[in-house]
């Protein structure tokens, strides 16, 4: 076309050669976020399409084409405009004249969300999307950022962080600097970190404490669950609390961890009626605690000692076991259940079974069990073999990466999270002589949105927009942060990434952002990456530089009652209530009990005397009832009240199948 | 029907009967012949056989002859709270034997904390003097503690005993934790006998239960609303799960609902040794009847697991017994009177569980399954009785007609019918959940130990002719698998080189506990240290990039034992 031709020796695609005025008609109407009113019309020029192809222009030099009829409002606009917010004030200082204007035009992007694709200019200020569209109407001097074609797709959410953990005095060697930094470079800008309290001390001062140690470090925005080490009346109190003014909304139980924090199945069923009350997710690490305690002693004891030990002692059937058990518990009561670390095929299969029954589950397959195998635990290099340590341990069976792919792209299982928690090959040699003392952890904040993209969407088990639902969306939705995240949309915080489909890169510790010496994907040639990544409405990530700035990252509240997963839970609690039978009183003989009460011990002398007791009882019963034969007294004893529950339904309402 | 038996011996004083132009039905195959039978056992099979003069002859034509049934779980005379179930041994085994059930396998249930050796005699005593028909017994574990260990070999050993019942429920009184089910298990492996479970998940139970009560709601419909279905397959799930991994036998008994079999059927077709059991009621009645307004009748319906309100589950269960994912099929029956019942009128978790129905399981098996042409005549023997006689270890001393196997034979009549009832039935109890039931199929004679216990309709037993019947332990089919596998589970080591590298100082605040707010609000410090770490590493180490380094052998002379990609358990043949 035209424009093409304007352009000379620029090899464009056919789709961003579109001039300003006598717009291609794109495809831009098709959803409810998609433009804005009336930004189509009286465009005079568009500097986007002037611009096209100079887009490594260094951003100061943009005034230049620049004042043309420009309608706006703000004819003089620049970088160094007084903005609202203190934050970013400084943000400028720290790093001026480096594009960090608090407006930004991204043009000739394809954006993708999770329902469709669609070709249209995005105009970001204060760190809001404020405008999609066409030819918009833009102050001058905006910097721009040329997608030219490529997809821009909201930025990634990683639900499962562990920053900066600490763990037998240890601390996780990924602070919220340089994890959220390696976040926002693997094309993550929004994290949730998990609060994990000591045992016997308060959740609130530990959120506070996450609180005060995030705030200072994180570069991007992110979010909290509190693990629940213990349960008692006062961390009862302490969930309402939290969920009520603090702006949680999901917690986190252990079946594992046999004597530090594994919850018994009767207070699994506590804390999930409780949870379901509070309208907070409940989430599980699903491995059954007292089977790995029994085989952990039985490796021991034959002399396995190295990490392989780890994997042996946690076989895959233990994390299905305890999948299944959470599932039944959380559809007793009635409570929304999220699987953190679904790391075998048999556990994926457990939760797709159970949705397809009904039950309101959702699985998290992290980058680890996506992207790599337990093969490796039998490495003959210690330290390589275990920087794979983690529970539920990944799985020796090699195809199991695949088939967790395929289950993520059909929607049995829904987000994906990293569950990145790196410890130094020296303090994981802290257990060099006994697995079980080998810090749990690997990495993958980095690298899950490329895992993702190279095992899911370049092999073609997923599309460009379930890649989206998965790495952002989903998230979003459980966690009661959409539209605000996980969308590209008119009034969403505008964390955005240019995703590049074509980029390869090779995965190395040598490259990585972690402060890990070793990567699991050490090797991994992955197909996509990002090419920008924008937080907060700032470029955090352009050319291969990355721009972080510690403590910009805000903590994000999320409110309970998160529609996504509890419209379905209230709906059927309301169906739920059960009702008694109305009978008559029962007005027959009633066996005596008096010489031997409750559960006491019948010893011999009851025993030997079978038959003694019955025959009186039988015959007092046959002058008194009718029992046996066609059963024609039914229903005759109180007419007036109806039968609530019929025969044949009602085991448990909740249940569809 | 009255206690004729006494009187009746003299009548069949002969030892010796031919039984003449039935057709025998084994589990495998059928044939036309002749038995002929002395002393109890079977002597000659065959046409035109040579036989003494004299003989009692029984004529068979038109009819099958099978063996006779086994129930694999009753719970005759069973005491629970002061009060001991309806049937005793005595009227219990005179049921299953008008039923076609020739031999039963009971429970002996101790009660927690006391001996299992003092119970088994117990019951030994009052079953030897009351049985009717042969028997063996199941011990059930109610408490774990280590010193029933002992007591466990000792009845494996010297008594006969091969299978133990572990319960998932009855929170507080009989339930084990999983690490207790663990440890039973690899006892139970290691003594070569079976290990059975009551699989419910009792804490989920128990909190169901306090809220139904909370809700008002006290009647039977409490006891299957507490007890939902989900709650037995999970635990069906757990029990497999801990089996598989202390690699033993499993067999779960009463398999009431269809989740619970789909698990078990799932976990069999991944090459688990387990075993399920459904029972008659399962089989052949549904738990709408929980929602009766007869409060006596909704109650005895009281089991546990309870019988699924479902009314499509019978039709699973049977579906799943006759393809073979279900082997054997037991009564599970534990009668209570509609007064010892009423002890829970106002409240459904003191009603005394159990059902009747070990003279209704033949009957109610041949309806359901071989007259609506899921099953033949031979997987039929082989889910009554020849199955629970492999599994058990008594085969093919029961569970098959076969030359000097015992003579419990069964005369099947498949044309005659018969209504399930109350007023005919031989138990003790005022209900049968069967009732009104009809059956085409009836034993029209019936042999126990050589002698007819039944003909004509007329029962004739002999208070305490029922023997116990020791099983051996290792019972063939079910632990060639299992020692097989044992061979094979041994995991090794990797023989690595020591690690030499730097070791992260655990000091001060050591083990698990109470790193406090001081060392935690030391993040900074935890990644000052970091990288003098990293620096020390990359001198002595060479981690990142190919692993080049991965293929130098340190110690040539050992070989890699476990390859990568395998062993994550080498018994799963999945």
């Amino acid at each position: 076309m035209a424009a093409g031709g304007r352009r000379g020796g620029e090899e464009l695609p056919v789709y961003l050669a579109r001039p300003g005025s006598a717009a291609v008609p794109r495809q831009k109407r098709g959803g409810l976020f998609c433009s804005v009113e009336g930004a189509f019309e009286s465009k005079t020029l568009d500097f986007g399409a002037l611009r096209v192809g100079q887009r490594r222009a260094p951003p100061p030099a943009r005034p230049g084409p620049d004042p043309g009829p420009d309608p706006g409002p703000e004819s003089e606009p620049g970088p160094s405009e007084p903005r609202a917010a203190p934050d970013e004030e400084r943000l400028q200082d720290l790093a001026p004249a480096d594009g960090r204007s608090d407006r930004l035009l991204i043009k000739g992007g394809r954006i993708v969300n999770d329902d469709q694709s669609f070709y249209a200019d995005i105009y970001v200020e204060d760190g809001l999307i404020k405008q999609i569209g066409d030819n918009l109407i833009v102050p001058g001097g905006v910097k721009t950022i040329e997608a030219n074609g490529k997809m821009v797709i909201p930025g990634g959410i990683d639900v499962h962080t562990r920053l900066q953990m600490p763990y037998k005095g240890m601390t996780a060697v990924d602070d919220f600097f340089q994890g959220t930094k390696a976040a926002l470079a693997g094309g993550t800008t929004m994290i949730m970190d998990h609060v994990v309290p000591e045992p016997e001390s308060s959740l609130v001062e530990a959120l506070e404490r996450w609180r005060e140690w995030a705030d200072g470090k994180a570069c991007c925005d992110y979010a909290l669950h509190v693990d629940m080490p213990r349960w008692s009346d006062r961390v009862r109190q302490e969930l309402h609390t939290l969920v009520q003014e603090k702006g949680i909304n999901s917690f986190m139980v252990y079946m594992a961890y046999k004597d530090s924090y594994q919850m018994s199945n009767t207070e699994l069923y506590e804390i999930f009626s409780c949870l379901a009350e509070l309208g907070a997710i409940a989430q599980v690490h699903a491995e059954n605690g007292d089977i790995i305690a029994q085989e952990q002693t039985r490796m021991l004891e034959m002399g396995i000692t190295g990490p392989e030990g780890h994997v042996l002692s946690r076989p895959e059937e233990l994390e299905a076991e305890a999948v299944f058990r959470a599932i039944t518990i959380a559809s007793q009561t009635n409570c929304p259940l999220y699987v953190t670390k679904v790391m075998s095929k048999s556990a994926a299969d457990l939760i797709s079974q159970a949705r397809k029954k009904g039950n309101v589950v959702f699985g998290e397959p992290i980058t680890a069990s996506l992207g790599t195998d337990g093969t490796h635990y039998w490495s003959k290099n210690w330290a390589k073999a275990a920087a794979f340590v983690v529970s539920p341990p990944l799985s020796p069976d090699p195809t199991t990466p695949d088939y967790i792919n395929s289950l993520l792209a059909s929607g049995d299982l829904q987000v994906s999270g990293s569950a990145h928690c790196t410890f130094s090959t020296a303090q994981k040699a802290i257990g060099k002589d006994n697995f079980t003392a080998i810090p749990e952890g690997t990495n993958g904040i980095e690298e899950r949105m490329s895992v993702i993209w190279d095992k899911a969407v370049a092999t073609g088990k997923m599309d460009e927009n379930q890649f989206v639902a998965v790495t952002s969306t989903n998230a979003a939705k459980i966690f009661n942060l959409y539209p605000r995240k996980g969308r590209i949309a008119v009034g969403s915080d505008s964390d955005l990434v240019i995703w590049d489909p074509d980029a390869v890169k090779i995965v190395t510790a040598k490259t990585h952002q972690s402060a890990a010496e070793y990567n699991i994907f050490e090797g991994m040639e992955l197909r996509g990456a990002p090419l920008v990544v924008i937080c907060q409405g700032k470029i955090m990530l352009e050319d291969g530089n990355l721009h972080v700035t510690q403590g910009t990252g805000r903590f994000l509240p999320s409110s309970p009652f998160p529609d996504y997963v509890y419209k379905r839970i209230k709906a059927r609690r309301k169906m739920a209530e059960m009702h008694a039978v109305p009978r008559g009183m029962y007005d027959g003989p009633v066996f005596d009990l008096t010489t031997t009460p409750k559960g006491g011990t019948p010893a011999g002398s009851t025993r030997g005397s079978p038959t003694r007791q019955t025959p009186p009882v039988r015959n007092l019963h046959q002058s008194g009832f009718s029992l046996s034969g066609t059963q024609v007294d039914e229903g005759v004893r109180s007419a007036s009240k109806r039968i609530v529950a019929p025969p044949g339904g009602r085991s448990n309402i909740t249940s569809l199948s | 029907m009255s206690h004729q038996g006494k009187k009746s011996i003299p009548r069949i004083t002969s030892d010796q009967l031919l039984i003449k132009g039935g057709k025998i039905v084994n589990d495998d195959q059928s044939f036309y012949a002749d038995i002929y039978v002395e002393d109890g056992l079977i002597k000659q099979i065959g046409e035109n056989l040579v036989v003494p003069g004299g003989v009692k002859t029984i004529d068979a034509y038109s009819q099958i002859v099978m063996p006779g049934g086994i129930d694999v779980h009753t719970r005759l005379q069973m005491p629970i709270r002061g009060m001991t179930s309806a049937d005793d041994f005595y009227q219990g085994t005179k049921a299953a034997l008008a039923g076609g059930t020739t031999m039963i396998i009971d429970h002996v249930c101790a009660e927690p904390g006391t001996s299992l050796l003092a119970a088994y005699e117990r019951c030994r005593a009052s079953a030897d003097s009351l049985a009717c028909c042969d028997y063996s017994l199941h011990i059930d574990i109610p408490r774990w503690h280590e010193s029933l260990k002992e007591e466990l070999e000792a009845l494996v050993k010297d008594k006969g005993v091969n299978s133990f019942l572990v319960f998932m429920a009855y929170k507080d009184k009989l339930q084990c934790t999983d690490a207790q089910m663990y440890e039973i298990f690899c006892i139970i492996r290691d003594l070569g006998a079976i290990a059975q479970v009551h699989a419910e998940n009792g804490d989920i139970i128990d909190e169901e239960q306090k809220r139904l009560l909370e809700l008002g709601i006290t009647g039977p419909e409490g006891h299957v609303l507490s007890r939902p279905e989900e709650v037995e397959a999970e635990a069906v799930y757990r029990a497999i799960t801990i089996a598989k991994q202390a690699n033993c036998p499993l067999y779960i008994t009463k398999i009431m609902s269809r989740g619970a079999a789909d698990v078990l059927a799932q976990a069999k077709r991944k090459g688990t040794v387990v075993y399920g059991e459904p029972i008659t009621a399962s089989l052949g009645t549904n738990g709408s009847h929980y929602w009766s307004k007869n409060w006596a009748k909704a109650a005895a319906f009281v089991t546990s697991p309870p019988i699924s309100p479902d009314p499509t589950t019978p039709d699973h269960l049977t579906s799943l017994l006759s393809c073979g994912d279900l082997q054997v099929a037991g009564s599970a029956h534990c009668t209570f009177t509609t007064a010892q019942k009423a002890v829970g009128k106002d409240n459904f978790t003191l009603i005394p569980e159990g059902t009747n129905g070990i003279e209704e399981r033949m009957s109610v098996i041949w309806e359901k399954c071989v007259v609506s042409g899921k099953m033949d005549e031979n997987e039929f023997v082989a889910v009554t009785s020849t199955n629970a006689a492999k599994i058990f270890n008594c085969y093919p001393r029961k569970g098959r007609i076969a030359v000097g196997t015992d003579a419990d034979l069964v005369l099947w009549n498949p044309k005659a019918t018969k209504i399930i009832s109350a007023k005919t039935h031989n138990s003790n109890v005022e209900y049968n959940i069967f009732e009104g039931t009809e059956c085409h199929g009836v034993p029209t004679v019936v042999i126990s130990q050589g002698k007819v216990v039944l003909e004509d309709g007329n029962l004739c037993v002999t208070q305490g002719s029922g023997r116990f019947i020791p099983r051996k332990t290792f019972p063939d089919f079910v632990y060639k698998r299992i020692k097989a596998r044992n061979r094979l589970a041994e995991v090794h080591g990797v023989p690595r080189g020591l690690y030499d590298g730097p070791v992260h100082d655990v000091l001060a605040s050591a083990r698990a506990v109470a790193p406090t707010a001081t060392s935690r609000i030391a993040p900074c410090a935890g990644k000052a240290q970091a990288p003098p770490v990293r620096n020390l590493h990359q001198s002595g180490f060479s981690l990142s990039g190919s692993q080049a380094d991965d293929h130098i052998t340190r110690r040539t002379a050992q070989k890699i034992i476990a390859p990568p990609g395998g062993r994550s358990n080498i018994t799963s043949l999945s």
